[in-house]
């Protein structure tokens, strides 16, 4: 596998963290709408008790996506680190290949010195194909996490609306539905920066795979 | 990549290595040794990892890598030691000396930290072989404030690290100082910069003057043999160090 290859593979990798580092930010403020609906909820009386459903809905939505970054992190950074070592053990196995050209050229070298040289590069060649073969469990495991943050966006979106619904059918005061409104704007508005995120490293992870099958042709 | 045998009696040798034509020309231009004893070898400095292929042949010439059993270190600089874990991976059975300051810095390059001997800042014998061992001496602040030298009182030789380096130009092809008045001009910009302690450079002289030395080896530039040594001496005493930016008249980026 080229240099270019490992590098487009740990860049990758390096700008799905980049996204994802954007998603605890949103799920706060997903979980700062969920308080504030709380409140809301609570000065609706009677009204407003259809509203905390949804309310502890949208907290529940906040816990979720939070636990799934912490775990993409995780993940995207055992992954990272795995693709530096193969970028490092990729440099190393040309410092030694060279060594051996050079070696090889001058023909005076002794057999030992050979051998040692062979046998790191061996060893290089077997530790990078063992961490190359951790990639596909990996891509499958942020595949399964983008997935669940998907789902999860498709939950809040149908919460908004849901709050959407049960705001139109209140009868209390004009200040408690505006409240609710703007929560379930601003609920879509996070729901609409998450997907985008997500499509993001979907293309990451399309990449990761067609760099993958490009080495292995 | 020159090699010059610098000492040879006994099996025991010195084997300075650099000026490599092949060099790229984005490293710095550096001079590793080797002292080797029987089927033992110690070397120094080994250099980065940008030449670590040149340096590997060159030095397999004269010994299996296998038979290197020390690497030392004087200090922890890139162009000192950034080759280490691909060496530690050649010379399975070699301990890194270091100083001590610097041994949890030097990891960051890829090194087993159990491999690695720390030098005390008083210096320590070095075994190259059953029949020979070298010196550590305390070179502090020249230019690294953790630094060692090594002194071989059978050969004579004393490797100085960066003290005496100079950096030549690509036209300068000579493995030693020819004429010394004019390698001045090398290596005057260096230790006014690089060399930042008048009061370590005269403790360093002092413990240096009485050694008997032939070769005084530098890890840049050029060797000094015979009187030069004394010369470079003489020479470095009055030289004002840490004087090549005035830093009152460095004006801040920002400011």
């Amino acid at each position: 596998m080229s240099k270019i290859a490992y590098q487009k593979l740990l860049d990758e990798a390096m700008g799905i963290n980049t996204e994802i580092a954007r998603l605890p930010v949103i799920s706060e403020d997903i979980m700062l709408i969920s308080y504030n609906a709380e409140a809301a909820a609570a000065r609706a009386g009677d009204q407003g008790r259809s509203l905390h459903v949804l309310t502890a809905e949208i907290h529940q939505l906040a816990d979720v996506i939070s636990e799934s970054v912490h775990y993409m992190t995780d993940q995207v950074m055992h992954y990272t680190r795995n693709m530096a070592k193969i970028t490092n053990n990729h440099n190393r196995q040309h410092s030694y290949a060279r060594a051996r050209a050079l070696m090889g050229d001058t023909g005076e070298a002794d057999g030992m010195t050979h051998s040692l040289v062979d046998g790191n590069i061996e060893v290089i060649v077997a530790t990078n194909r063992e961490l190359l073969g951790s990639v596909p469990h990996f891509l499958a495991t942020l595949e399964k996490n983008v997935e669940e943050i998907r789902r999860r966006i498709k939950l809040g979106e149908i919460i908004s609306t849901n709050v959407s619904i049960e705001v139109a059918s209140m009868m209390t005061g004009a200040q408690e539905v505006k409240v609710f409104k703007l929560l379930a704007e601003k609920l879509l508005t996070a729901c609409k920066e998450m997907r985008g995120i997500v499509e993001l490293c979907d293309k990451r992870l399309t990449n990761i795979h067609t760099t993958l099958r490009t080495v292995a042709l | 990549m020159k090699a010059e045998t610098l000492y040879e009696h006994n099996g025991h040798q010195w084997i300075a290595f650099g000026r490599d034509p092949e060099k790229p020309n984005f490293v710095i231009d550096t001079n590793e040794y080797m002292v080797m004893s029987g089927a033992s070898a110690m070397i120094m400095d080994p250099g980065g990892v940008e030449i670590f292929p040149e340096v590997i042949t060159a030095i397999s010439k004269f010994m299996p890598v296998s038979g290197i059993k020390a690497i030392f270190g004087s200090h922890q600089d890139p162009d000192i030691l950034s080759s280490l874990s691909l060496w530690l991976d050649m010379c399975r059975d070699a301990k890194v000396y270091v100083p001590w300051v610097w041994t949890d810095f030097i990891t960051h390059f890829g090194c087993d930290k159990s491999r690695m001997i720390p030098i005390p800042d008083e210096g320590m014998p070095i075994d190259v072989s059953p029949s020979l061992k070298v010196e550590a001496i305390p070179a502090h602040y020249l230019h690294s404030s953790g630094n060692h030298h090594i002194y071989d009182s059978q050969a004579r030789i004393y490797f100085s690290g960066d003290v005496g380096a100079a950096l030549v130009p690509p036209d300068f092809t000579g493995m030693f100082v020819e004429d010394f008045d004019k390698h001045i001009r090398y290596m005057e910009g260096f230790h006014r910069r690089w060399m930042p302690s008048n009061r370590a450079r005269d403790v360093w002289i002092e413990r240096v003057r009485p050694l008997k030395i032939d070769m005084l080896c530098p890890q840049h530039g050029a060797i000094f043999t015979g009187k030069d040594v004394e010369r470079f001496l003489d020479w470095f005493s009055t030289l004002e160090l840490g004087s090549a930016v005035e830093p009152k008249e460095v004006k801040p980026h920002a400011a």
